[in-house]
């Protein structure tokens, strides 16, 4: 199972150059939280989320027209290829502390998005015996993303 | 295991009247999500997301300071006894889509909040299965449901205030 199978190929992306209001449009009008920011090139340059934008607003003190995407995004993009396994996403969520990966080819142009959300319904389409082992990953991998920056885990 | 002993109980909160600025600096501060609005008398009128402000400052175009937390709150907020248990807890996260649920007292006043996260990281800390009915599948199931895609859209009550 690749991720090219489970990922999502129809994203809305917005350009660095943007103000916030494109991006926020975009989230509002398809119910997403989370948009990948490509040049003009389709190459991701960053990613930017419903989060990154009420951040950015409270501490600009401007309107969204006011501050540009490239200004709020995160440029720390953990990308997989089309032909990444599921562990190796689940690591790379893990690892990094994401619930988003963009998938990209090997020139670093966006071709979908896999979520931790689209692993968790994978896992609940398995046989029985598969999801109990698969939902233990997936519920690790949710823990260690929401988990105090602080974590208490480091210390046990 | 009862949501009291995972629920997290130093929860900042903001009042209706207040701007969409308290929320984002408690916000900021706290590395969280959610906010839980409460009257006076520390009940639970509403809860606020970061989601919920960048929706706002999109569609009233205006500056967080600008703009007042009522007008944005969801109104319809499900909350959870300190005493129900955790596979309680999943079962209204997965019938609501939501990720976290403030915890109140008869009276509803508030007293904490429990987040999906708070129920993965307890399954990882305790390693327990299925001791109290919650196990790492269901984790993952609730996850699933939460994450899956909506047939319906909340639009925030965004005139109320005009």
């Amino acid at each position: 199972m690749y991720v090219e199978k489970l990922m999502t190929t129809e994203v809305k992306t917005c350009s660095p150059d943007d103000t916030l209001q494109r991006p926020a449009q975009l989230m509002w009008e398809n119910d997403c939280g989370f948009l990948p920011v490509v040049d003009s090139e389709e190459r991701v340059v960053g990613v930017i989320t419903d989060r990154d934008i009420c951040m950015a607003a409270y501490t600009r003190g401007v309107p969204l027209g006011g501050a540009s995407v490239a200004s709020a995004m995160s440029p720390d993009v953990y990308s997989c290829s089309p032909h990444a396994t599921l562990p190796y996403v689940e690591e790379l969520m893990r690892t990094h502390r994401i619930r988003r990966v963009p998938v990209v080819d090997a020139l670093g142009r966006l071709v979908g998005i896999v979520t931790l959300g689209d692993l968790a319904r994978r896992a609940q389409e398995k046989s029985t015996l598969q999801r109990t082992l698969s939902g233990a990953r997936i519920a690790g991998v949710l823990a260690n993303v929401t988990a105090p920056r602080e974590s208490p885990m480091a210390a046990e | 295991m009862k949501i009291r002993d995972l629920m997290t109980e130093s929860v900042s909160t903001c009042k209706a009247q207040d701007s969409l600025s308290k929320p984002a600096q408690i916000m900021w501060d706290s590395d969280c999500g959610a906010v839980p609005v409460v009257d006076e008398q520390r009940r639970v009128i509403g809860l606020i997301t970061d989601r919920d402000i960048a929706m706002a400052a999109y569609l009233q175009g205006k500056t967080l300071a600008e703009s007042r937390v009522f007008t944005v709150m969801s109104r319809d907020v499900e909350t959870i006894s300190p005493d129900d248990s955790p596979a309680m807890a999943e079962l209204v996260m997965q019938r609501r889509q939501v990720r976290r649920l403030p915890v109140v007292d008869d009276a509803g006043k508030l007293l904490g909040i429990v987040s999906l996260g708070d129920l993965a990281y307890c399954m990882a800390a305790e390693q327990s299965f299925g001791s109290d009915g919650m196990t790492w599948s269901a984790v993952a199931h609730t996850l699933a449901a939460i994450s899956a895609p909506r047939s319906i859209r909340h639009p925030p009550e965004a005139d109320a205030a005009e």
